[in-house]
């Protein structure tokens, strides 16, 4: 992956992509040759040539690919948080259509249809969008193939609008880019801005959320992420491209037919951005190249090319799976991942290490604060949780604790929002919680899981600017414009999150893809997260599970810290030791029911307890601490 | 409406509902085991009716060891489906769209296969039980009708009955809830996968074996059978093996009834215009539970 500890610092390294769009200033010529010989390279074991002449009909071919490539930057914005459409094809369709219709039936001006198709098929995206996002992303993939498919014959069935099978002959070039030569121009131009638009949204910090979305929802929207609104926002943008590159479609082929959208268009595009590399700013551009061009250069030594070139597509997917199935420009971070890892050693010794208390900002201790009360649950017929009353103070630890499968997971779920409690209410300082999750996270109220959900595929110093991201004051478009103000603000946070990352221990894995920590560093790099969306209140579900004496006491650090600087928290744990050394209060729950409640020592001497956790009585530390802690069912 | 008239867009409705439905139980068995929904579902059915027109029609077999040949050729192709395409996918670390990478690849591979194989052209597929009807009232149903309904009854019912009673039904019921605690058990989890595969292809290939003489047998045919399929799936509550029969049968009235209010060209309209009222009223479909979120 990219180097994270450049973030906001202007590099040239991070400016490497202006060579593929510098590229385009080549002309078409030029362009030409060098897509031809890309492809040439790659199908060279069956053709056994790199290259063609380039005529009239290659450049032609080239203003076709930038067509594509430019739906083929949208289709990367839906993969982004993890989604996927089979139906590009028909908002490419919806945009040429409209350019056809109304420049040849209507005689509008083509600036104008084109803008219009762009914003329609942006439209009809969102109308699709909400009713499929309710389920997963393959439902949205079926609703998108059902609306390729019916595009497709309602094209065919209003003869009226759309002239049915024989299609609208005749979209004319607009007079500044009236002949194929200089129409690249203007294809370079908003392949060119299509470009910047990708690298800024995979750069922003809307890019780093949306990629949060796709890895862990459930931990995206724990620290205040909206994931639908994201996902809404991408397909949106994906239609807009998609629109765009159809109304530029229409003048460069001269006609429409519904043939020229199919299903098997949308899958290539889908296929261009999976196969270069998903959510990368060059994946989609060199996937588009491949894709296009090899059917073409296959063609030249084949009887039946239709279906050799789907074969041939059917399988360089199939190996891609085996070879790279991140896309090739997985191939790429490999690599350079090598020669980091070379060069890296010497920069990591100058970094002080940062104390936690100064990275941990202070909150209000006025107030109630987190209170629970009467909260109930049955699931699938057990009561899970009844009538639970509890308070968390600001700047107390409140530890919960009970024999597993008493409810405790299940009333943290309720807590932070993820599962509805059957009746009674969770509230901050008097004021009842809005249901959703995010609203919560954005309320102050943060969580570590059972299971540590970290965003896998960023580095790890990218998981805590995400979560720092969502209290960020510079908008979207001033990061586009590349504004003092944000890249200021870029800086400072990613300052704020190397401290973080350092505080915890973990700032020689900045740059490390979160997925090749181990457990341990895991669950330290959560709890980074969690202090990075700057909490009033957190909840911890058993934090100390899986990690050794060490990491239990750094834990047992940051969790005093958190205490110290007015933070309430709420520790579910079976690590008894470190329970009675951080509470304030325990809440101690059987079978979904408060059973016992007071300081640590009132806790330690209470016989229901003891009977409840050992059935027998004992003295001091109960010798629960040494069992490991199970998952129990939410 | 005349009665008669009724009588005949009920039965042309479950007929093609009966083969959505044999669909939408190929995709749940396939999707309980290993979690994807597989885009080369629809080729399933391609096999079916490319491969028993290309015996049957090209090689003038008989239509029993047709039907035999071809299922077996299906449970090969799922099972290797499963361990080359899906398998790898699966297993190649926290990628959510390596199993639709191969998958598609998959499609795409059977699908041009088939054309290389058979031709692009269509080609008619002569009926398997003989040309007569039978006359209900004023309205007539085919052998080749009673048969894709019956066989969606026998293989829906079977399969739902399998993993009611059955011990391997139970083992994979037991994936379909928890694939780790499973594998724990000592659920032999990745070859009753395979096994998923094996049987969902043949499921979907003896349905278009079955259809071809109504939908004739072409390279192409599998996409829209896919989608509609899914839709009968989506409908009916997946992976709910009743949820997939109702759903199918539903979706066949549906579109049945469609057709002869607005016509044929909006077919494909209704069909879809059904999916998003789905998905807005029940997202969960009709024997869908509304599953508490994992976390």
């Amino acid at each position: 992956m990219e180097s994270y500890t450049t973030y906001g610092r202007s590099r040239w390294s991070k400016a490497w992509w202006l060579i593929p769009a510098g590229l385009l200033l080549l002309g078409p010529e030029a362009i030409a040759r060098v897509v031809t010989t890309i492809a040439g390279i790659v199908t060279f074991p069956i053709t056994g040539e790199i290259g063609v002449e380039v005529n009239r009909y290659e450049i032609f071919n080239t203003e076709l690919l930038m067509v594509y490539m430019i739906a083929a930057v949208g289709v990367n914005l839906i993969a982004l948080p993890g989604l996927l459409s089979i139906g590009q094809a028909a908002f490419f369709g919806l945009g040429a259509y409209t350019v056809a219709i109304t420049t040849v039936d209507h005689g509008w001006n083509f600036w104008l249809a084109l803008a219009a198709g762009a914003v329609l098929s942006a439209l009809v995206s969102v109308v699709l969008a909400v009713p499929a996002l309710r389920l997963g992303m393959f439902t949205l993939a079926m609703v998108t193939l059902g609306y390729g498919i019916v595009f497709q014959s309602m094209a065919l069935q209003l003869i009226d609008l759309t002239h049915g099978g024989q299609g609208i002959q005749g979209v004319a070039m607009p007079d500044a880019f009236a002949d194929l030569e200089s129409y690249y121009w203007l294809l370079a131009i908003v392949l060119g801005l299509t470009v910047a638009l990708s690298v800024t949204v995979l750069r922003s910090p809307m890019g780093r959320q949306l990629k949060a979305v796709g890895s862990a929802p459930v931990a995206a929207e724990s620290i205040g992420i909206h994931a639908k609104r994201g996902k809404l926002a991408s397909f949106a943008a994906a239609g807009f491209l998609a629109g765009l590159a159809g109304g530029l479609y229409a003048p460069l082929i001269g006609f429409v037919s519904p043939e020229s959208f199919t299903v098997d268009l949308s899958i290539l595009l889908l296929l261009m951005v999976l196969l270069g590399g998903a959510g990368t700013i060059v994946g989609p551009l060199l996937g588009a190249v491949l894709l296009f061009r090899i059917p073409i250069e296959v063609n030249r030594v084949t009887d039946d090319p239709g279906n050799t070139s789907l074969l041939v597509y059917g399988i360089v997917l199939l190996l891609s799976v085996y070879l790279f199935p991140r896309g090739i420009m997985s191939l790429w971070w490999w690599v350079a991942a090598r020669i980091r890892s070379r060069r890296a050693s010497a920069v990591r010794a100058e970094r002080a290490r940062a104390d936690i208390a100064q990275v941990v900002p202070a909150v209000e201790t006025t107030g109630e604060g987190l209170r629970v009360s009467g909260v109930a649950k049955t699931l699938g017929g057990v009561k899970a949780v009844q009538e639970v009353t509890l308070t968390v103070a600001p700047g107390t630890v409140h530890a919960l604790i009970g024999p597993n499968g008493a409810g405790k997971t299940t009333l943290l779920n309720i807590i932070s929002g993820y599962v509805d409690a059957d009746k009674g209410t969770v509230e901050i300082n008097g004021k009842v919680l809005p249901q959703a999750t995010s609203a919560r996270a954005r309320r102050g109220l943060s969580r570590t899981f059972q299971v540590p959900q970290l965003f896998d595929d960023q580095s790890c110093l990218e998981n805590i600017l995400v979560a720092l991201d969502t209290r960020r004051r510079r908008s979207v478009l001033s990061y586009a414009l590349r504004f003092p103000t944000a890249l200021r603000e870029e800086r400072s946070q990613g300052d704020t999150a190397m401290s973080l990352l350092t505080a915890v221990g973990l700032s020689e894995h900045a740059d490390v893809a979160a997925s090749s920590l181990p457990p341990g560093e895991r669950r330290l790099l959560e709890v980074a997260r969690v202090v990075a969306t700057r909490p009033s209140f957190v909840l911890m579900d058993e934090p100390a599970a899986g990690l050794n004496s060490a990491e239990i006491e750094e834990l047992k650090e940051i969790i005093l810290v958190l205490r110290g600087r007015g933070i309430g928290v709420l520790l579910v744990e079976h690590h008894m030791e470190l329970v009675l050394e951080v509470s304030d209060d325990v809440t101690v729950v059987e079978f979904g029911k408060v059973i016992s409640h007071g300081d640590p020592e009132h806790i330690r001497n209470d016989p229901k307890v003891i009977a409840a956790y050992l059935g027998e009585p004992a003295g001091a530390v109960p010798s629960v601490a040494a069992r490991p802690s199970d998952q129990e069912p939410a | 409406m005349d009665q008669g008239h009724l009588l005949n867009v009920i039965i042309a409705g479950l007929t093609s509902g009966a083969i959505y439905g044999l669909l939408a139980v190929s995709y749940n068995v396939i999707f309980a085991t290993t979690g994807i929904l597989n885009f080369a579902q629809g080729e399933f059915l391609m096999i079916g009716t490319v491969v028993g027109a290309f015996l049957v029609v090209t090689h003038g077999w008989a239509m029993l060891p047709a039907v035999v040949a071809t299922i077996a050729l299906a449970l090969l192709v799922g099972a290797l489906s499963e361990r080359l395409a899906v398998r790898p996918a699966l297993s190649k670390g926290p990628n959510a769209f390596g199993w639709v990478l191969s998958t598609l690849g998959l499609s795409l591979v059977l699908r041009s296969g088939g054309a290389l194989l058979t031709g692009n052209d269509i080609k008619a597929f002569p009926t398997i039980f003989g040309e007569g009807r039978w006359s209900i009232g004023a309205a007539f149903i085919t052998p080749t009708q009673v048969s894709i309904i019956l066989l969606l009854v026998v293989v829906g019912g079977g399969l739902w009955w399998m993993y009611g009673h059955t011990t391997i039904g139970h083992a994979f019921s037991a994936i379909a809830q928890d694939r780790d605690a499973a594998a724990l058990r000592g659920i032999p989890v990745s070859t009753l996968g395979m096994a998923s595969f094996a049987i969902g292809a043949s499921v979907a290939a003896i349905a278009g074996f079955m259809a071809a003489p109504l939908t004739s047998a072409y390279p192409t045919i599998g996409l829209l059978f896919a989608l509609k399929g899914f839709i009968a799936a989506a409908l009916g509550g997946i992976p709910d093996i009743r949820g997939a029969i109702v759903g199918g049968l539903l979706l066949g009235l549906i579109e049945s009834f469609g057709v002869d209010i607005f016509g044929a060209g909006y077919k494909d309209a209704i069909v879809f215009a059904a999916l998003i009222l789905v998905l807005m009223v029940r997202p969960q479909g009709i024997f869908g539970q509304h599953s508490a979120r994992r976390i």
